[in-house]
């Protein structure tokens, strides 16, 4: 099985969403088939209900959603250290080129740290990489002039 | 009487020319006492030279090689310092250099001592020269082979601490520069960002920025 809601994930933020959607519907499951309509409503984004409806249609809704938990907790996460604020739609670039570069599945984690002045430092699979401004400019200080103390 | 008178003055004359015989020989002994002594003067002076050259070309070789030993490991030790400019090597470099150069003119002060102390013997000698020289030659070899000994070893005993001082030192140096680097911490640099990119950079720039190191990240396999 492999969701269109996974390939819709973008950021670490949306995975952990996902994940607390996929609980409450899980829950209700097991509560009555009036709790999880309600909660499929109310609760729920209107494109993952969507999915959801299209893709457990004709299946075990609780067979579907705990298949959807297993794949989830298989998705990669890149980390990805910037200096700025990103906007939505840089977010968007980002997560297109790695889908489209690395795995269709991966969703980026972002975390801010101004110290970098520029670029970006990864973590992935266990290997980290320090692309950031800050470590090339160190790099350069070696060698400046230092008068003796 | 003037026969008697004529038998007194060749008897005179004869005497006078013994005499004068004696002298010419004694004058042509004391010549021949005089060469001698001059060439032994110049065999001496031959075997000072021999002297000197055999005794300390050991310990000038020796000497020579520990110098060259010291600007060798000098040159690697300062070659490898990170974060210290090519000028500050440089000054390192004939600060050690230096330090080699005062070492060496302590052993030629020795090798200096050695020499007056033989010319000194040299002066000295006298009639009895063969026997004092013999016993002096024999002297001043021990005693010079004796200083050399000395000389090397303080020469060499006195770089080996030079190389734990002058290690310890350029250790020191290299440390106070990375501290000196680690406290300019990120103002400076920012500052030096500032001056290396010439302005801020633009949203748009970092945005660039980060998908081109994205791209950097998939040449050097990373994402593999």
């Amino acid at each position: 099985m492999s969701s269109l809601l996974l390939s819709k994930l973008s950021t670490k933020d949306d995975l952990d969403i996902l994940k607390g959607e996929l609980e409450s519907l899980e829950g209700a499951i097991y509560q009555s088939k009036d709790k999880y309509n309600e909660i499929i409503r109310s609760d729920i984004r209107s494109w993952v209900s969507e999915i959801v409806h299209k893709e457990s249609a004709g299946k075990d809704v609780t067979k579907y959603i705990k298949e959807l938990k297993n794949e989830i907790e298989t998705v990669p996460v890149l980390s990805a250290c910037i200096g700025f604020e990103p906007s939505s739609s840089f977010i968007e670039s980002v997560s297109g080129w790695l889908k489209k570069n690395v795995d269709d599945k991966l969703v980026v984690d972002i975390v801010l740290n101004t110290m970098l002045l520029g670029g970006v430092q990864l973590s992935y699979a266990g290997k980290y990489l320090d692309l950031s401004l800050r470590k090339k400019i160190s790099k350069e200080l070696e060698n400046v002039n230092f008068s003796k103390s | 009487m003037g026969n008697e008178l004529t038998y007194v003055l060749i008897a005179l004359l004869s005497a006078f020319g013994l005499l004068l015989i004696v002298f010419v020989l004694l004058y042509l002994k004391s010549l021949k006492v005089q060469s001698g002594l001059r060439e032994e003067n110049d065999s001496l002076k031959h075997q000072k030279e021999d002297l000197e050259k055999g005794t300390y070309a050991p310990a000038n070789d020796q000497a020579r090689q520990i110098i060259e030993a010291a600007n060798k490991k000098a040159a690697e030790i300062i070659a490898n310092v990170q974060g210290i400019s090519e000028q500050e090597k440089q000054i390192l470099n004939n600060s050690f250099q230096q330090m080699l150069a005062a070492n060496l003119k302590d052993y030629r002060s020795v090798a200096g001592k050695f020499s007056q102390t033989y010319d000194s013997f040299i002066g000295g000698v006298g009639k009895d020269v063969k026997a004092r020289l013999d016993m002096g030659l024999n002297k001043i070899i021990a005693d010079a082979q004796l200083e050399t000994k000395k000389t090397s070893s303080v020469v060499n005993s006195s770089l080996q601490s030079l190389y734990r001082g002058y290690e310890t030192e350029v250790s020191e140096f290299k440390k106070r520069i990375l501290s000196q680097i680690d406290s300019l911490g990120v103002d400076f640099i920012k500052h030096v960002s500032l001056k290396v990119l010439g302005k801020t950079l633009s949203k748009k720039e970092q945005e660039d920025m980060i998908i081109q190191s994205l791209e950097e990240a998939k040449k050097l396999g990373f994402f593999k």
